[in-house]
């Protein structure tokens, strides 16, 4: 952590880029944003950002240069937050209201290819952008240049409006979009394209559902093109761009080179002449059907099991190897669910998403009434999570626990998936089984602790402490330290801490092997305790200081705790010692004191020496009763023992009297 | 027991020897043995009282007896043990009380020697029962024992 906070408006970032809070600015890249400026160079516009969900792979986001990106200057981290340096955008964004079309050169010249490199880099790298689309893509003024504000600031594709989609990841909601493949930047690069060349954006006014049948009727390109021919010699290039199968899609190495006189080939999709009625829709494709499927599941099955479909497949579409691999599909999960080897109850579900992906290999998983790509569910879960905590509701998050199942199904039935699965999709469900397995905790929390052990930027999804987005566990203890804490009554029944900064915790822990007790050992502790020798572990390894308001919160249960102790002084000392530990903040130290089993057992042995004392000391009292009658006997012959002597002593005397004087 | 039945006991080991030596000594040294008769007439009476006591306390008589019965056998023996003079103080009353008060002395030291040293035990007794309690008061309360039922009961 660099820089320092001057006061509560204005942090620096960086060493010498200060951030204005007061200043808040239109967002860019989806991720707020405040007016910034460089101490060292004063007069550039510079843009200081808050991501709030930052993708697992900032850092590789933050690195990337190219003359088509706006780069990330400068990241770092303050208050636990990831805060980064941009410049601000050079130019309007590129499909403002009004501007004119662009001729076909200057799209070459000034998007094709820049995009095109800038995507090869991304291709290279491992990433993908997601992020290429209207109010995100800025004009250089003075140049027939676009430029793409800058990356990996939010989950990929959230933002990302379902025109510029590409099917496979435009059914999905925005968070269950996934990183996808460069393929799917190819179609947005399409839709740029398309939209620059026409001079508006395609399909303008229509509700994402309607602009979602329309393209499933008849692919989207003939849905944006409105099925007219375009006027210009970039039409095949948006043709091939715009497929929707992405295997057809060329590749950014096919672009960067492109001209005026390259054309593209794209095979048509194969449509029915007679359409499949499945319920109210009309279908034509194979790739529409399986979308309806999702839509219309009864309607579908009924269609299934009359044997409906394999029929208009074979006949309309010609498609008989694909009837055979659904009734593949079909009899192997009768069989195996016959046979007890999966692990759902409820196996309707499953088969559906298997038929849907077995119609539309690109499709995303349909799977619990939602359709996503699985690479996505943690990021999925924090989000649902995040919107429910800084919403500030406190019903129960539905969307989180079937998020939790769905999870939770997919991370003990993964294997299940690897057959029959497009592979894509069974990838990114090994992914997520083996992140699973890398996870000590059991149960719902290993769920629960996906999002965070995949992403180290994630921050604490407490409720309490969402809108300060708090990544770094070091950081949320400082941060607990000076916030309202629950009572004390509310520390002894239910912790200092609450489930999502456990979590967070927990994932944290693991991540950077801390050495605190395990989450098994803090479960046969009281939750307060727990709490405390979690963030005692946490103060110890970061040397974050006194915590003194977290200390006297937990003061008064380890107060409470020291009656375990026999011995009166011990637990008097030890008292004194405990809230002197809490006076000066330090967790470590009060735990130490109240849980140390060799004091504990010495102490435990030290009673058992005072009954065993005590116990001595009766018999002492009883064996001085009991010898009053010998003892009675000895006075007695002590007594004639005096008087024989004074007697002899007084006959000596008489005799000296007599004889001697 | 009482001091008859011991009596007649001493007596019944008396053996006939020891009769004829003592009415040897009578006749032979009438004065001297009258007299000292006499004066160890104490130490006979405490040995036929206080048969508990035993001989233990009419050894102490005899000491006290003879120191003070030493001046007039002394002056008996001057007198080469004349009868006039043995009769004399035979019935001299103050000489012969004074012989009976040192022999009653004796059994009151032993009386009252036993009596203090029986008080000087108690007292001693009764101070370590009570530091015995303290002591087990305060490893009570230090190791939060409960006290029991019945508390032991203080020796007296």
């Amino acid at each position: 952590m660099s820089g320092s906070t001057a006061d509560n408006t204005r942090l620096t970032i960086g060493g010498h880029y200060l951030i204005d809070l007061r200043t808040s600015q239109p967002m860019l890249s989806g991720c707020p944003a405040y007016r910034a400026a460089d101490t060292l160079a004063p007069g550039a516009a510079l843009l200081g950002l808050a991501p709030v969900m930052p993708p697992p792979d900032f850092q590789d986001f933050a690195a990337l240069r190219h003359p088509a990106l706006m780069p990330i200057i400068v990241q770092d981290i303050q208050g636990g937050a990831l805060w980064a340096i941009c410049n601000g955008p050079p130019g309007p964004a590129a499909l403002a209201e009004g501007f004119s079309p662009w001729r076909e050169n200057h799209v070459i010249e000034g998007v094709v290819r820049p995009f095109a490199g800038l995507l090869q880099l991304l291709e290279r790298t491992g990433l993908t952008a997601r992020a290429i689309r209207p109010d995100n893509v800025f004009c250089v003024p003075g140049s027939h240049q676009l430029i793409l504000g800058p990356l990996g600031l939010t989950p990929p594709a959230l933002h990302q409006p379902v025109l510029f989609e590409p099917l496979s990841s435009a059914v999905c909601q925005p968070i269950g979009r996934g990183a996808g493949t460069i393929a799917c930047d190819m179609f947005s690069l399409g839709v740029l394209i398309l939209s620059l060349v026409l001079g508006r954006q395609p399909l303008a006014g229509l509700s994402d559902d309607e602009i979602l049948q329309r393209r499933f009727e008849t692919g989207s390109f003939l849905a944006y093109t409105d099925g007219h021919p375009l006027p210009s010699a970039l039409s095949t290039l948006i043709a091939a761009l715009l497929s929707d199968d992405p295997d057809l899609r060329p590749s950014p190495n096919d672009l960067v080179n492109v001209s005026q006189r390259t054309v593209f080939s794209t095979p048509p999709d194969i449509h029915a002449r007679l359409p499949l009625s499945v319920g109210p829709a009309k279908v034509r494709t194979v790739r529409a059907l399986a979308w309806h499927a999702a839509r219309e599941p009864t309607a579908f099955s009924a269609l299934m099991q009359r044997r409906v479909i394999a029929r208009w497949l074979q006949r309309e579409l010609e498609m008989g190897g694909l009837v055979h691999a659904i009734e593949h599909v079909v009899s192997d999960m009768t069989l195996s669910s016959a046979a007890g080897l999966t692990k759902s109850s409820d196996s309707a579900t499953p088969m559906l998403s298997r038929i849907i992906n077995v119609l539309d290999p690109a499709a995303p998983l349909f799977l619990g009434g939602r359709w996503f790509w699985p690479e996505a569910l943690p990021t999925m879960l924090a989000y649902a999570q995040l919107s429910h905590a800084l919403a500030g509701r406190t019903d129960p998050n539905t969307e989180e626990h079937q998020l939790t199942s769905i999870l939770s199904y997919l991370v003990t039935n993964g294997d299940s998936f690897q057959r029959g699965t497009p592979p894509a999709i069974a990838r990114q469900i090994m992914a997520l089984v083996h992140l699973a397995r890398r996870s000590v905790a059991r149960g719902r929390d290993r769920v629960l602790r996906l999002p965070f052990d995949e992403n180290p930027f994630l921050p604490c999804l407490s409720p309490r402490c969402a809108k300060a987005r708090i990544a770094q566990p070091q950081a949320l203890l400082v941060w607990l330290d000076g916030s309202k804490l629950p009572t004390s009554e509310q520390v002894g029944q239910s912790g200092l801490l609450d489930a999502a900064m456990r979590i967070f915790f927990d994932s944290n822990i693991q991540r950077r092997a801390i050495p605190v007790l395990s989450h098994a050992q803090r479960a046969a502790l009281p939750t307060w305790l727990a709490d405390l020798s979690l963030l005692a572990g946490m103060q110890t390894r970061f040397g974050t200081g006194p915590l003194p308001a977290i200390a006297a919160r937990l003061l008064p249960d380890a107060l409470s705790r020291l009656t375990v102790w026999r011995s009166l002084s011990t637990q008097k000392t030890r008292r004194g010692q405990v809230q002197q530990a809490a006076a000066r903040g330090d967790l470590e130290r009060m735990i130490g004191l109240i849980e140390d089993p060799d004091a504990l057992a010495r102490d435990a042995a030290g009673a058992t020496g005072a009954i065993d004392a005590i116990a001595r000391i009766n018999d002492a009292l009883e064996s001085l009763e009991t010898q009053a009658p010998s003892a009675e006997a000895r006075f007695r012959e002590t007594g004639n023992f005096l008087a024989l002597t004074s007697g002899i002593v007084a006959a000596l005397v008489g005799c000296w009297l007599e004889f001697i004087r | 027991m009482t001091g008859a039945t011991v009596t007649s006991k001493a007596l019944a080991t008396v053996k006939w020897w020891q009769v004829i030596g003592l009415a040897i000594v009578l006749v032979v040294f009438p004065a001297y043995s009258l007299v000292s008769l006499a004066y160890l007439a104490p130490v006979l009476v405490i040995y036929a009282l206080r048969p508990d006591v035993g001989e233990s306390a009419a050894m102490p008589a005899l000491f006290f007896v003879l120191a003070v019965a030493l001046h007039p056998l002394h002056a008996l023996w001057l007198e080469g043990g004349d009868w006039a003079t043995g009769r004399a103080m035979l019935t001299d009353v103050r000489s012969l009380c004074a012989v009976y008060l040192a022999g009653a002395s004796a059994w009151v030291i032993v009386d009252l020697a036993t009596m203090a040293l029986r008080l000087v035990h108690l007292r001693a007794r009764k101070a370590q029962a009570a530091r015995l309690m303290e002591e087990a008061r305060m490893l009570r309360a230090e190791w939060q024992i409960p006290e029991p039922e019945a508390a032991p009961a203080e020796p007296t």
